[in-house]
């Protein structure tokens, strides 16, 4: 969950129209995004994982003025011819192949900004970059270094710089071995012979990516030009988070020059073209919206639009790297239309009805004065088998438990009843519980019935009657037969038989089991399987 | 009239005997009836219970000597002019000088010093009073006799001779109240009552004969709670009922699924936060489910290129992750399979069933719970439809007020999350949307596929005022037996 957090003053000055506080945070969620909370004039918003481009101040005051209708349509920001070149030498190709960059001039940096930089780049490093895996920017004081710059790369020894953060130059491995990012980011270089560094034209270290920038480059509020890189293992990433970190400086005022990047050139900051049909946006919004109405939406969330008969010619900026399909431009089309605007309609098909229920279950359980209790499913092998006097079985298990007393799926409810007995024994007796759940037990997932009742007089006919009832309910003559249950006093157990075949069992607890949740009183107990009892009770 | 029974009216009655002030031991019933009949007066206002702290005196040896030998110091008189080596001799030191030093404390006697020997010399005084009984001698008296009402200075002196012990004791008086007198001066007739109706009264017709006592229908009566279902149980069974009525069907699913159904079929990427091991349970064992090469092929394809006009993920697929087995994390998964074997519109299907997250648990999170999912499938179905079925269920849940907000999930578009306002707050309930194209085209699935799914755990909190979710599953079951139904 991405949360971005900025000045109320900062983000009307980005806007260029002041809109009161609580307008703002009321429609800033109708954009697509969620408010989390506002201290004084500090506004925290979270931004939902397909808009990248809103991951800083910047991009969402571009995306609100226009939605807000203060700026609509497209918004281009100029992007000067390329002076300098960065050489992607072939070394690289195996380790991390990718690189991009972009030169913007003229920028006003100020603390405020500088922090918005800085956040919007870790930002991306976790959102479009997976941790730096699939891209990894840096951004430098351009002046401090002379192009053309060359990306290439280099035993770990090779080369020494003194990288941010140190006062001392450092080798790569010693890097990786000492600095915190070393650390931290090792692993995107394991089992690399070579280490990727970007030097400029005397030899000096920009960076060392993905891991760290060199001290030399780095932004200071006096810095008047920035150079910006982007490399990676993702072709698409790299070239999207450039495509986003350009176009939020260039909204802060600086002028974007392109890059040489071996033989192409970087960033392009053209719009890109999507056909998007007429009937097809009424179909999924489930109105008529007329070609002025569709127009007027798009350009609310920042589009140019052409119309040529029932194709509707869409160009979106470079920065929506959501949008895969027409189907993300009719969702456009549908939130610059305003969610709250849309007609509402009912399902026009004839379906009928049917449930999944166990009322009879209940009512029978309701009607032998047993309460229903909800329990977990996660359960431990401690609790499954060990407290319950059991051998080990083969059950699901959960490589990644949040704890060892939840790293398996229960085989039995009856350990679930005995924990709720366990949890209550500050209350009066006699306590009778039930539960109806799924186990999944030898490996299948089974609905079953447990009852368990604790009272100092509990004994194994009065658990035969209940179960007996039970059966009689749904119509079944109950036989039982003797059965040797680890849990259960021997020869006080019993398998319920149903139609020849065994459904369940039942009966007195064995002491050690009862004391093994920390009871003190007798507990009668029984456990069957639903599906034998009764077909899933449909009505509609 | 207050309702009284036989023992109250007789206790009056014995009250009034004694002049409306009596302590429990004087009147004429059984003591632990007494009790209990004055204690049932006094909540009636008849009666007031006055308790009183006494003190209570008992003899010791020395004391019962003193009564019946009078006070030692008394048996100087016969030895008026005698040496006091005479009386030492006589009584033994120790108690000679207990006589001695007590009739000279009294003024009785004189020591008088002669030719360095020691006289005893009788007062007049001491004359008249060693003839006379003494105030600890009358005392002693009393207290043999059970009369604990002795002056206060008497009985320290006692106390310092060590003659009696004293303890504290609570006398209590039950004494009429105004009210009580009136009653008992409009007189009260004891005349035998019926309390519990008996088999053998119906039988022999001797409730013909008798009244019925007056009970009191304000006395306590002790709890007892019915048996019920747990109040998620009930949530559920309501959701169910009003999908049913809207036309849904329910469809149920199990718990371990690949990851392929989990997350793959709905265009999730395989990079996509939610598939890490931080969020999502996956098993050891079984640690891998099987898939349909075709359509796996087919998925993978999706994801790396696109279908129907998209881009695509543009990233290399992995097919070994798609085999992953987990625990579900949405019964979307449902959904999918459910669309996948019926590809036939029109479908309106539902469930609600157990989802696992790996969420550590506290107040809010627990690492399973439920989800309402449901979806439309039909020719005509569309955004403004989504929002119409979302405003009917939450209606008929109860809820007024509803709002609809964009929202983001990987697998539908447009998408939409649902906010009720409850108790002036607006509250997230649940996510919704139109499945992409990119999951419906890949199952052949022609129309647009309204999908949602909604919180139950969170309804349930706020319906029921919870401010923590393990009450819901760690339940006291005097909570359970006393929260009313929903």
């Amino acid at each position: 969950m991405a949360v971005i957090t900025f000045d109320y003053e900062d983000i009307i000055s980005l806007m260029g129209k002041r809109i009161p506080v609580d307008e703002l945070i009321e429609k800033i969620p109708m954009i697509g995004a969620s408010f989390e909370r506002r201290d004084g004039n500090e506004i925290s918003i979270e931004i939902f994982p397909d808009r990248p481009d809103m991951l800083s101040v910047e991009g969402l005051a571009r995306a609100m003025r226009a939605f807000l209708g203060i700026e609509k349509g497209a918004k281009i920001y100029e992007v000067a011819e390329p002076k300098v070149k960065i050489e992607v030498d072939k070394s690289v190709n195996e380790i991390r192949p990718y690189i991009a960059g972009c030169v913007v001039k003229n920028i006003e940096l100020d603390d405020k900004s500088i922090a918005s930089l800085m956040d919007l780049q870790e930002k991306l490093h976790f959102s479009i970059g997976k941790d730096r895996k699939k891209m990894a920017i840096g951004v430098h004081d351009f002046d401090m270094v002379t192009p053309p710059f060359v990306y290439k790369a280099v035993k770990p020894d090779e080369i020494s710089f003194v990288p941010l953060a140190m006062e001392e130059e450092m080798n790569l491995k010693e890097i990786l071995e000492k600095h915190d990012k070393g650390i931290a980011y090792a692993h995107l270089l394991e089992g690399k012979e070579k280490y990727p560094v970007i030097l400029d034209s005397h030899g000096n270290v920009l960076s060392f990516p993905p891991v760290i920038n060199g001290a030399l480059t780095a932004v200071k509020e006096e810095t008047k030009n920035l150079f910006i890189d982007v490399t990676g293992t993702d072709k698409n990433a790299v070239l999207n988070a450039l495509v986003i970190m350009a176009s939020s400086l260039a909204e802060r005022g600086g002028k974007l020059e392109a890059v040489f990047v071996g033989e192409s050139v970087t960033p392009d900051m053209s719009y890109r073209e999507m056909k998007v049909n007429v009937e097809y946006i009424h179909k999924i919004s489930g109105m008529d919206l007329s070609p002025d109405e569709i127009s007027e939406a798009l350009l609310r969330m920042g589009y140019d639009v052409k119309i040529e008969d029932n194709k509707i010619k869409v160009l979106y900026p470079p920065w929506r790297v959501d949008i895969l399909h027409p189907i993300d431009v009719v969702e456009d089309i549908i939130i610059g239309y305003g969610y709250e605007n849309v007609n509402e309609t009912l399902p026009s098909s004839m379906t009928f009805g049917s449930s999944i229920n166990h009322d009879r279950i209940h009512d029978t359980m309701l009607g032998l004065g047993f309460t229903e209790v909800f329990t977990l499913t996660l359960s431990s092998k401690e609790k499954e088998f060990e407290k319950m006097s059991m051998e080990e079985k083969e059950v699901v298990e959960i490589s990644n438990p949040i704890s060892s007393f939840h790293s398996i799926a229960r085989q039995s409810l009856l350990p679930s009843l005995l924990e709720i007995l366990s949890k209550n024994r500050h209350n009066d007796l006699p306590q009778s519980i039930y539960e109806v759940g799924d186990v999944i037990s030898d490996m299948e997932q089974k609905k079953m019935l447990a009852g368990a009742k604790i009272d100092a007089r509990a004994g194994f006919t009065e658990c035969k009657s209940i179960v007996e009832a039970i059966l009689r309910n749904f119509g079944i003559k109950m036989e039982v037969e003797e059965k040797e249950h680890p849990s259960f006093i021997s020869g006080r157990c019993a398998s319920i038989i149903a139609n020849g075949k065994e459904i369940g069992y039942f009966g007195e607890l064995k002491p050690e089991v009862i004391t093994s949740f920390e009871l003190e009183y007798p507990v009668i107990a029984f456990e069957m399987e639903l599906s034998s009892l009764s077909k899933d009770n449909q009505y509609n | 009239m207050e309702a009284l029974s036989p023992l109250e009216k007789k206790l009056l009655l014995e009250l009034q005997r004694h002049d409306g002030s009596a302590a429990p031991e004087e009147i004429d019933m059984e003591l632990v009836k007494t009790m209990n009949a004055a204690s049932w007066l006094q909540s009636k206002r008849l009666v007031n219970m006055e308790e009183r702290l006494v003190k209570e005196y008992e003899l010791t040896d020395e004391g019962r000597r003193f009564l019946e030998e009078g006070l030692p110091e008394k048996k100087l008189l016969s030895m008026d002019g005698a040496g006091v080596d005479e009386v030492e001799e006589k009584f033994g030191k120790k108690d000679a000088g207990i006589m001695i030093g007590w009739a000279v404390r009294k003024g009785w006697c004189k020591i008088i010093n002669k030719d360095g020997r020691k006289f005893i010399e009788i007062t007049e005084e001491g004359r008249k009073a060693m003839e006379r009984e003494q105030p600890e001698e009358l005392a002693l008296k009393e207290i043999a006799a059970g009369n604990h009402e002795i002056e206060s200075s008497t009985a320290e002196i006692l106390k310092k001779r060590r003659a009696i012990k004293e303890r504290e004791r609570i006398h209590r008086k039950i004494v009429l109240t105004e009210r009580g007198w009136e009653i008992v001066n409009k007189g009260i007739e004891i005349e035998e009552e019926l309390s519990q109706l008996t088999p053998q009264i119906i039988r022999s017709g001797e409730w013909k004969k008798k009244k019925f006592r007056r009970y009191d229908v304000r006395a306590f009566a002790p709890s007892i709670y019915a048996a019920k279902r747990h109040p998620l149980s009930q949530l559920i069974e309501k959701i169910r009922r009003i999908f049913a009525e809207m036309g849904f069907s329910e469809i149920s699913g199990g718990y371990v699924e690949s990851a392929f159904w989990n997350m793959d079929a709905l265009f999730i990427p395989q990079d996509h936060p939610a598939r890490d091991m931080q969020d999502t349970f996956y098993c050891k064992k079984p640690d891998k489910i099987e898939i349909d090469e075709e359509l796996l092929n087919k998925v993978a394809e999706v994801h790396e290129h696109g279908i129907d006009g998209s881009r695509g993920w543009q990233y290399s697929f992995d097919k070994d992750e798609s085999k992953k087995a987990l625990l579900r994390t949405h019964t979307t998964v449902n959904t999918i399979r459910y669309l996948y074997q019926n590809p036939v519109p029109p479908a309106k299907v539902f469930s609600i069933e157990r989802v696992f997250r790996r969420e550590n648990i506290d107040s809010t999170h627990l690492p399973e719970f439920h989800q309402i999912e449901g979806i439309v499938y039909e020719e005509d179905a569309n955004f403004g439809m989504l929002k119409g079925i979302l405003r009917e269920f939450y209606t008929r849940m109860g809820f007024e007020k509803i709002r609809f907000r964009p929202a983001y999930f990987p697998y539908t578009e447009p998408s939409m999350e649902i906010e009720v306002l409850f108790m002036g707050r607006w509250i997230e309930l649940g996510g919704s949307g139109i499945f992409r194209p990119e999951v419906t085209k890949t199952f052949g699935i022609e129309y647009p596929v309204l999908a949602w799914g909604l919180g139950l755990e969170r309804m349930a909190m706020i319906l029921l005022g919870l401010k923590d979710i393990r009450t819901l599953y760690f339940s006291d079951i005097k909570w359970l037996h006393e929260l009313p139904l929903l």
